[in-house]
């Protein structure tokens, strides 16, 4: 193998101005990546708004793989549910490679490039054209059913055509081999699949007065926070029940909402004034860029991260929380299920207000209790996000592709 | 959005109506019953004929259906393998450019 030092990859993802949380993901990772390949970025970004990605990398359209493949070992797609992989699910069927599958369910990425595409992915899962099928498909779809729409996670294509699978959960593992041992396609233990941490890197959360005083938040206010896109999924009402709760031990306590409202949400601030907390509900919407972000998490006491349902995916604003030093509040389920119980407070999955109450009320009222959560979180951070750590166990995996497909077939 | 599989309706007869007012149901009667005297078995039959053509196209763009997912499963399995192909083709070129250039060194000392 004294031929090859250093692989060429083509690695095929969104990145800023595209808005997802991949695109942060891959701008983090390339700089550390880049010391192990010679990279050459795919995306339909335009030109990338990060300035370093755009003078470090070249960049192409993802449908220019179609002319450039033949110049790289191997390809490497982030993929995620959704539609900003639109032309790197087309270019995927017939130019496959290695796979970071952020989320093991693909419904809504592939319904909303294109319901053609959707159809025919589904029939593939299926085995068989179920047209009755499709349309319950689609109904769960419109109705954001997602537990209706976990048993076909809509996989199938890249595990059976994948070179490699990266994932970042267990939990994801376990779907992906779920499918694997059921296809009727598959070589035994084919393909590769590995499980890697998601990078981040510990952050400084600076000091918090300054963040405060620079958002207009009281200093000596308890501020309990959700942060990233609001969607039903994340149980924002819940979280607003249980701080109802809260109010006659903690008056001083604020509830601040950073991220954009989805629509499908509805009104938090109806339901906020419904519970008496006109004025202790705050919504900053969408903050930009990501330095802002982390200002706004880190005015927060507390972070929630809940889910309802998980569809195996990880939480890049969990662990940036964590990357803050704070402590959060998760749910016992899929990957945050997995995140260690001294770095993170859990509530059960089918847990409702009162227990939500209870935990918040625990951490409200223990300072010392957040302070050691927090560390804790930073701890597991430094020890299993470490961006340098994450490339390098990249790095591993694709070589190990690379040279098992090599040494199998020369 | 949503795509919608094309179902293939039985044909039905003409059932002549009138809106002509008081004398409609008339009109529509007399025609009713030439058309029943003069044509009515020849059209059932081409009903029936086609309704059994169309029969036969859904069955086979069933089957062609079935057809194209399996065909899909096996691009997909090909895709791998051209894949694999290609990375061992790019490698046994790198290899054969790195063996070239160590003889041209050897040659040269």
């Amino acid at each position: 193998m004294s031929a090859i030092k250093r692989l060429s990859i083509a690695f095929i993802s969104p990145l800023n101005p595209l808005r997802s949380g991949i695109s942060d993901y891959a701008e983090l990772l390339l700089l550390f990546l880049s010391e192990f390949f010679d990279l050459t970025l795919y995306s339909d970004c335009g030109v990338p708004a990060n300035p370093l990605i755009a003078e470090r990398f070249p960049v192409y359209p993802v449908l220019d793989l179609y002319k450039y493949h033949s110049l790289h070992d191997l390809r490497l797609y982030q993929i995620g549910n959704s539609p900003h992989h639109r032309n790197a699910f087309t270019v995927l069927r017939t130019l496959p490679g290695v796979v970071v599958l952020h989320e093991p369910f693909l419904h809504h990425g592939l319904y909303y490039s294109s319901p053609l595409h959707y159809r025919r992915e589904l029939f593939y899962e299926l085995g068989t054209p179920d047209w009755a099928r499709l349309r319950d498909m689609e109904q769960a779809l419109v109705n954001d059913d997602r537990q209706a729409l976990m048993d076909v996670p809509l996989i199938g294509r890249i595990v059976d055509s994948s070179l490699g699978i990266l994932v970042h959960s267990q939990t994801a593992r376990r779907i992906v081999e779920a499918y694997r041992a059921k296809s009727a396609l598959g070589r035994s233990g084919f393909p590769k699949i590995m499980v890697v941490s998601q990078p981040m890197a510990v952050l400084d959360s600076g000091e918090m007065p300054e963040h405060r005083a620079r958002l207009g938040l009281p200093q000596d206010a308890l501020i309990f926070g959700m942060a990233g896109f609001i969607h039903p999924v994340k149980e924002p009402y819940l979280a607003l029940q249980a701080f109802a709760r809260l109010q006659s031990d903690f008056p001083q306590a604020l509830f601040l909402f950073v991220g954009e409202v989805l629509q499908e949400t509805g009104d938090l601030l109806a339901f906020a004034r419904e519970l008496g907390l006109a004025d202790k509900v705050i919504i900053l919407g969408r903050v930009e860029p990501l330095e802002r972000l982390h200002q706004a998490m880190s005015a927060c006491d507390v972070v929630l991260n809940l889910r309802r349902t998980t569809i195996g995916e990880t939480s890049a604003i969990a662990l940036r929380a964590m990357a803050l030093g704070k402590p959060i509040i998760v749910r016992n389920i899929g990957w945050f299920g997995e995140l260690p119980d001294e770095a993170c407070v859990k509530i059960g999955p089918e847990d409702g207000v009162e227990e939500l109450v209870a935990v918040m009320r625990a951490l409200a009222s223990s300072p010392e209790m957040r302070l050691r959560l927090g560390q804790e979180a930073r701890r597991y951070i430094e020890r299993e996000c470490d961006p340098r750590r994450v490339a390098r166990q990249y790095a591993e995996f694709l070589w190990d592709v690379y040279l098992s497909i090599v040494q199998s077939r020369v | 959005m949503a795509i919608e599989r094309p179902q293939l309706p039985l044909l039905e007869e003409f059932s002549f109506p009138s809106k002509i007012p008081v004398v409609g149901p008339l009109i529509s009667f007399i025609r009713r019953l030439l058309y029943g005297l003069t044509a009515r078995w020849a059209v059932w039959f081409l009903i029936q004929q086609q309704n059994q053509i169309n029969q036969i196209i859904e069955d086979w763009l069933r089957q062609q259906e079935a057809l194209l997912i399996d065909i899909d499963r096996n691009l997909a399995l090909l895709a791998r393998t051209v894949a694999e192909i290609e990375i061992c083709q790019r490698y046994l070129m790198k290899k054969l450019e790195a063996n070239c250039t160590a003889d041209q060194i050897q040659r040269d000392t």
